[in-house]
């Protein structure tokens, strides 16, 4: 009759249960998710061009030349992107599991074993702060030893746990000699990421601290993407480069729902400080618009024809 | 008095029939030469009750065809004028034993004829019969076999009782499946003089038994009957017209709402040059209880130990006298308010008569009748339910906090009735759930979702008057609850949680059919929510189900 009991009573105890939790769903969305921040690039005819800088380019272009603002635009988003997903990709692997604890004010899975980075645990928590602010981290640490950040973020969710303002640190210093990295990180002591989907438009921000004195690697020192619902979007983003009349660039691209887009690159540093390039694409990606604004520099097409976009 | 028609289609002194049309003529045809016969000289009485709950093969046990037996034979042989040496009474036999029976009383009444006495067998038989045969056990005695013997046995009158089923297979029934008409009707019956039978339902139909009464239905108002409450012309004697009459009617009127249909014994007779018969006399006996003609009129019906009413008798007039056995016995009276009570005690060899002033008034509820208390298992069948629900969630909206939703069902539910007691049912059920949503609360944006639920569970329950039309139901329900929710937005993981939910059952099937009823049902559990927080919450399903009912 023991046995009977105790087997009724495991049968009860493990049929019961489960991942059902609204609260749940609240902290996952905290996390930022890659869809609401990658920045997306209408994809318009084929262009096959290389994505060269705007400053590489020697001559001067043409209208009806394919544009290189728009692939270098294309490029620098693809970039933007692929160093998000490094960063996010983790947390949406954490989103499909349940958590392995459950607090009133928290939430936490793991520590984890990481098939890349054997003897190493990670963690990923989150905590809410207050009715709408929430902290959350990822953290490793080798089996048995202490915790280290590897991304600690907050979030402000002033419209619902999926829209608010929110930031997030790569602490990539903390972690670049311990863990498998991607080598354009090894440059880095830590990336900064801010972004904003409360409102229209969206934003999101990314800045690079180089390690002090390194010079190689990348070269982008960061971006600012923002876009509208429909499809418009911008994305500023700042070069650093080894020419002396142009140590740090900074470039504007915006684009509209069809693809047509401008952009202007403006030496920030350097002893061409102040001099720009700007140049306008249409919906095939065509130069319609270009001019140099130093003295003897080229200016071809109308500026009338570069689509006009507002709201960014 | 009910007069007898002229013209009726059959032949004086000899007759088939079925019905309250042909009860009322044996009665009328029978009356006719009554008086000859019941001064016609000393009757030497033999008689042989064959009971057998079984019936081999392909049958299912009746529980009173042997009570039954008893009950005749102990009727017979008080009031019957049938000598306990000249009565057998076989319970459970083999078909040898009561041909090596009748054998012996067909010797002894032939022994008794030589001697010059006029003689009358009464043949009773309980139990199953199919496919042209009577089942004791797995022996079978044909039964063409059996009216041979009768038409050709020296008896000057010989009486056969076939307590046995036509055809069917319904509840408390005799017998399984359909089977041949059981032909009362055939040249050796017709070519005998001094023959009748009765048989305790129509050809076409099921012989029932009931628990409230312990008996068949025919068997306990033949019985009852023959106690005295059959006695039509008030004369202290029970003709077998008059049983006949008094057991057709009866029958007839308790089996009318029962779900096997009503019931219709019928008979076979041809008495020509004998006359009726008296079966018993209870006047002779003076031992039961006397109403006299001061009691009030009405139905009284006489109630022993086990709350069984044991006989029951119309009083008009004049007195009426009841043959009962010694012992105690609760008298019940009727009215259309409340019930008069009364207690008498009946000795042996003591006529007592009856004082209805001495009677209480109790109400309704207070009725003695409990019919035979027996909890023995029933019949056990099973049926096949198609449900169709609708769930109620006692929860907030999902889209404003809740955490589960109302959701319409399908499913099945198979169920075995009379398990372990009359009228405890055990099922298993199992139903899907679907529907969608969306999901919110102060931090979660509405985010939609579909549900599904799939839903095992088991029942026990209790049914309520399994007999009849309508079968109310309650018991309890244990549900193993599947549940899960996915999101439209493919970045939030699927979500499931498994519990179990306890509750209570009840509602009403209608019997359309014999074998397929209506069904509305309602349900209540209790669910436990414990992964957020610890949340008690309900639910409720009401539904309509068509319900199989599957007997052999």
């Amino acid at each position: 009759m023991r046995t009977f009991l105790c087997a009724s009573a495991a049968v009860v105890l493990t049929a019961c249960g489960g991942n059902w939790s609204t609260r749940d769903l609240e902290f996952v969305n905290v996390l930022p998710q890659r869809a609401d921040l990658q920045a997306r690039l209408p994809v318009v005819g084929s262009t096959s061009q290389p994505l060269e800088g705007v400053l590489t380019r020697k001559d001067g272009l043409n209208v009806g030349d394919p544009s290189q603002a728009y692939a270098t635009t294309k490029k620098a988003a693809t970039d933007f992107n692929g160093l998000l997903d490094q960063v996010l990709s983790i947390l949406d692997t954490v989103r499909l599991y349940p958590p392995t604890t459950r607090s009133e004010d928290g939430r936490v899975w793991g520590p984890y074993p990481d098939a890349k980075n054997v003897g190493f645990e990670f963690q990923v928590a989150i905590r809410q702060l207050d009715p709408a602010r929430f902290a959350w981290s990822i953290q490793a640490r080798p089996r048995g030893g202490a915790l280290f950040n590897v991304l600690t973020g907050t979030f402000d969710a002033s419209t619902s746990a999926r829209e608010g303002t929110g930031a997030f640190v790569v602490h990539v210093a903390n972690f670049k000699d311990r863990l498998a990295v991607d080598p354009a990180m090894q440059s880095l002591d830590r990336i900064d990421v801010g972004y904003q989907t409360a409102s229209w438009p969206r934003r999101v921000d990314m800045a690079f601290t180089f390690t002090p004195g390194n010079t190689s690697g990348l070269s982008v020192i960061g971006y600012t993407y923002r876009y509208l619902q429909d499809g418009r979007g911008a994305l500023a983003y700042q070069v650093r480069t080894t020419s002396v009349e142009a140590t740090v660039l900074s470039a504007v691209a915006l684009w509209n729902t069809s693809g047509a887009g401008r952009a202007q690159a403006v030496v920030a540093e350097g002893t061409y400080t102040g001099a720009t390039v700007s140049e306008c694409w249409d919906t095939a990606t065509k130069v319609v618009f270009y001019a140099e604004s130093w003295p003897g520099g080229q200016m071809n097409g109308a500026v009338a024809d570069c689509a006009t976009i507002d709201g960014l | 008095m009910t007069p007898c028609r002229t013209g009726f289609p059959l032949a004086p002194g000899r007759g088939s029939a079925r019905g309250a049309k042909p009860a009322l003529a044996l009665l009328c045809v029978l009356a006719a030469s009554s008086a000859l016969a019941r001064d016609s000289g000393p009757l030497h009485r033999f008689a042989l009750f064959i009971g057998n709950n079984t019936g081999g093969e392909g049958t299912r046990p009746l529980y009173y065809a042997k009570d039954d037996a008893k009950r005749l034979h102990d009727v017979f042989t008080r009031l019957g004028g049938v000598r306990p040496e000249d009565a057998m009474l076989l319970l459970d036999e083999d078909a040898d034993a009561a041909l090596t029976a009748l054998g012996e009383l067909e010797r002894r009444a032939k022994d008794a004829k030589a001697r010059g006495e006029r003689t009358s067998l009464f043949f009773y038989y309980s139990g199953h019969a199919k496919d042209g045969a009577l089942r004791l056990g797995d022996s079978r005695l044909p039964l063409e076999s059996v009216k041979s013997r009768l038409a050709q046995s020296p008896s000057d009158t010989r009486v056969a009782v076939f307590d046995a089923c036509r055809s069917g297979a319904l509840t408390r029934t005799k017998g399984v499946r359909r089977a041949p008409a059981f032909e009362v009707e055939t040249g050796a019956t017709r070519a005998a003089k001094g023959l009748v039978i009765l048989t305790s339902s129509a050809a076409d139909e099921d012989s029932q038994e009931s628990d409230l009464i312990g008996a068949s239905y025919f068997s306990y108002h033949l019985a009852t009957g023959l106690l005295g409450g059959a006695d039509e012309s008030n004369d202290g004697r029970v003709s077998l017209a008059e049983a006949y009459a008094y057991a057709y009617e009866r029958t007839v009127a308790s089996t009318a709402d029962s779900a096997a249909g009503p019931q219709h014994p019928t008979f076979s007779f041809d008495l020509a040059g004998n006359g009726d018969v008296v079966l018993t006399d209870v006047k002779a006996r003076r031992e039961g209880l006397r109403i006299p003609e001061s009691a009030p009129p009405g139905t009284y019906f006489i109630i022993d130990g086990r709350g069984v009413v044991v006989a029951e008798a119309l009083k008009n007039a004049a007195e009426r006298l009841i043959a009962l056995s010694p012992g105690e016995y609760v008298v019940k009276r009727r009215l259309a308010d409340h019930l008069r009570l009364g207690r008498v005690r009946i000795d042996e060899g003591q006529l007592v008569t009856l004082d209805e002033a001495s009677f209480q008034n109790a109400r309704f509820s207070d009725d003695p009748v409990k019919g035979t208390g027996l909890s023995r298992v029933y019949e056990r069948h099973w049926s096949l339910l198609a449900a169709g629900t609708f769930q109620l969630v006692f929860d907030r909206p999902t889209g404003s906090g809740g955490q589960f939703p109302s959701a319409p069902y399908v499913g099945a539910e198979a169920t075995i009735h009379n398990l372990i007691a009359k009228g405890v049912g055990l099922g298993l059920d199992a139903s899907y759930g679907w529907t969608s949503g969306v999901v919110g609360s102060d931090l979660l944006p509405s985010t939609p979702y579909s549900f599904t639920n799939v839903l095992f569970g088991t029942t026990l329950l209790y049914e309520w008057l399994q007999e009849g039309r309508w079968v109310p139901f309650a018991g309890v329900h244990l549900g193993l609850n599947l549940m899960s929710r996915s999101f439209e937005d493919p970045s939030l993981p699927r979500q499931s949680y498994t519990t179990l939910t306890p509750g209570v059952v009840g509602g009403l099937k209608l019997r359309i059919t014999k074998t397929v009823g209506l069904v509305a049902r309602a349900r209540v559990h209790y669910l436990l929510y414990n992964v957020d927080e610890t949340r008690s919450l309900g639910t409720a399903d009401l539904g309509l189900m068509i319900d199989w009912e599957f007997r052999e």
